[in-house]
C-alpha cells in the first residue's frame, strides 16, 4: 500500500466524520459499575445478615482476614481493571488495578493454605462449601452485565484479559457479602467456598465473556 | 529531549486533542462540521508521520508499512468516542496505535496460515485455487490430509481453498456464520499444515 493511499484514506476519513458520543470519565463509569455491585452487596447482606462476630474474627484469624481483604481488592481493583482495559492510554490504572486484585487474590489463597491444618477447622463439609459458592456466583450476573457493558462502550484491545477482569471483580463483590455472612470458619471453607468463586468463574466463563465482550463491542 | 523539544511536542499534543474534541462533535454545534472536518484532516495528516515512526520501529519488513499505518489510521477514527479531552491525547494516540498493530499482527499470522496453506494446496494439487477446480484434481497425499480432518473443518478447506469461495460465500454454503466458517477453516488450516509437513519431512 502506498503513501498517496494513506493521504486518500485520510481525506475519506474526515469525510466520513459523524459525531460520537463520547465515552464517559473512568471514574464515573467505576462509580456506576460499583454502585452496582454495591447494590447486589447490600441486597445480599439485607437477606442474610452480617455474622456478629466478623470483626472479631478479622482481627484473629488470619484466614478470615486474608479471604475479606482478597475479595475486597479483587471486586474494586478487577472491576477498575476491566473498565480501564477499555479505554486507551488509562493501560497504567488497568495493569495497577489488575495486579491488586491477582495480588490480592493470591495472598488470599496462599494465607488460606498456610492456615490448613494449623487451627481448628469449624468449615462443614464439602457441601457447605458448594452453597456458598453457589450464592456467591448466584450473585454475580448484574455485576457482570453492569462491567461488561460499561467496558463494550470502550476500545476493547484485549477481551480476554478484560472479561477475566470483569467476571473476577464482579464474584469476588458476591463472594464478599457471603464470606461476611457465613457462620462458618476455617481455612477450608473460606478457600473452597469463597475465595473460589471469582477464581473459578473466571477459569470457566472467560472464553464466552470475551466472545459476548467483542460482540458487544462491535 | 530538550525544554524546547518537549514543550513543542506538548504544544502540538494538545492541538490535536482539542482537533479530536472538536471532531467528536463535528455538526452537533449548529455548524455543518466543515471546519472539524478540516482540523481533523489536517490531525491525520500531521499523525501520520508520528505513527509511522511507531511502525517502523517495530517492523522488519519496511514492505508493510503503510499497511500497519492506514490500520492505525482506521483505529483512531474507529476508537475516536473513547478521547476524553482533559486527558493528555498522545497516550491515547500511542495505545490505539499499539492495539492497530498487534490486530494487524494478528491477523497477518492468520495470513500467513492461509497462505501457507494454499501455497502447499497448489504444490499438491498442482493448480491454483479456482472456483471450477474439482475434487478428483488432488494429489492423493492431500486427499489423504483432508481424510484426516473432522468433517466440519475439511468442509470449510474445500469450499475455500479448493472450490475457491469466498469466505462470505463458504459460510452461507455451509449455514453457518462467517466467523464460525473462520475459525473451522483456521483449525482445518493448522491441523492440514501439520499432517502435510509431517508427510513432506
Amino acid at each position: 500500500m502506498s503513501e498517496e493511499q494513506t493521504q486518500r484514506l485520510i481525506a475519506q476519513l474526515a469525510n466520513d466524520l459523524t459525531p460520537v458520543r463520547r465515552v464517559p470519565r473512568l471514574r464515573s463509569v467505576a462509580s456506576g459499575v460499583l454502585a452496582v455491585s454495591a447494590g447486589v452487596f447490600a441486597y445480599a447482606v439485607s437477606r442474610s445478615g452480617v455474622r456478629a462476630d466478623w470483626w472479631q474474627l478479622a482481627t484473629s484469624d488470619a484466614s478470615y482476614a486474608a479471604v475479606l481483604v482478597g475479595l475486597a481488592v479483587c471486586g474494586i481493583g478487577a472491576t477498575l481493571a476491566a473498565l480501564a482495559g477499555a479505554l486507551p492510554g488509562r493501560e497504567a490504572v488497568f495493569q495497577r488495578s489488575g495486579i491488586a486484585a491477582g495480588l490480592g487474590l493470591a495472598a488470599a489463597v496462599a494465607v488460606g493454605a498456610l492456615s490448613l491444618g494449623a487451627q481448628a477447622d469449624f468449615g462443614g463439609s464439602l457441601s457447605d462449601d458448594w452453597m456458598c459458592l453457589r450464592a456467591a456466583l448466584q450473585l454475580s450476573p448484574l455485576p457482570i452485565a453492569a462491567v461488561l457493558l460499561a467496558s463494550s462502550r470502550g476500545w476493547v484491545a484485549r477481551p480476554g484479559l478484560t472479561a477475566i477482569a470483569a467476571l473476577a471483580g464482579a464474584a469476588g463483590a458476591g463472594a464478599l457479602s457471603i464470606h461476611l455472612a457465613c457462620g462458618l470458619v476455617g481455612a477450608r471453607h473460606f478457600l473452597l467456598g469463597h475465595i473460589s468463586a471469582p477464581l473459578l468463574l473466571a477459569l470457566v466463563a472467560s472464553l464466552p465473556a470475551a466472545l459476548l465482550l467483542r460482540r458487544l463491542a462491535r | 529531549m530538550s525544554d524546547e523539544k518537549a514543550e513543542a511536542k506538548a504544544e502540538m499534543e494538545a492541538r490535536w486533542g482539542a482537533a479530536m474534541a472538536a471532531a467528536q462533535s463535528a455538526g452537533f454545534d449548529g455548524t455543518d462540521g466543515a471546519e472539524a472536518r478540516a482540523a481533523y484532516e489536517e490531525m491525520l495528516g500531521e499523525l501520520v508521520p508520528v505513527v509511522r515512526r511507531m511502525v517502523r520501529a517495530k517492523l522488519f519488513d519496511p514492505s508493510y508499512v503503510e499497511d500497519v499505518v492506514q490500520n492505525a489510521l482506521l483505529s483512531i477514527h474507529r476508537a475516536r468516542a473513547t478521547y476524553r479531552p482533559e486527558r493528555p491525547f498522545g497516550p491515547w494516540m500511542r495505545a490505539v496505535v499499539r492495539n492497530a498493530w498487534i490486530d494487524w499482527f494478528r491477523e497477518s499470522k492468520r495470513r500467513a496460515d492461509r497462505e501457507v496453506v494454499s501455497d502447499m494446496m497448489e504444490k499438491y494439487a498442482g493448480v491454483a485455487a479456482t472456483p471450477d477446480r474439482e475434487a478428483h484434481e488432488l494429489s492423493p497425499a492431500l486427499t489423504d490430509a483432508l481424510a484426516t480432518l473432522p468433517e466440519k473443518q475439511r468442509e470449510a478447506v474445500v469450499l475455500v481453498q479448493v472450490h475457491g469461495l469466498s469466505v462470505a460465500e463458504a459460510a452461507a454454503k455451509a449455514g453457518v456464520s462467517v466467523g464460525a466458517l473462520k475459525v473451522r477453516a483456521h483449525r482445518g488450516y493448522r491441523a492440514l499444515r501439520a499432517h502435510l509437513g509431517e508427510s513432506v519431512g
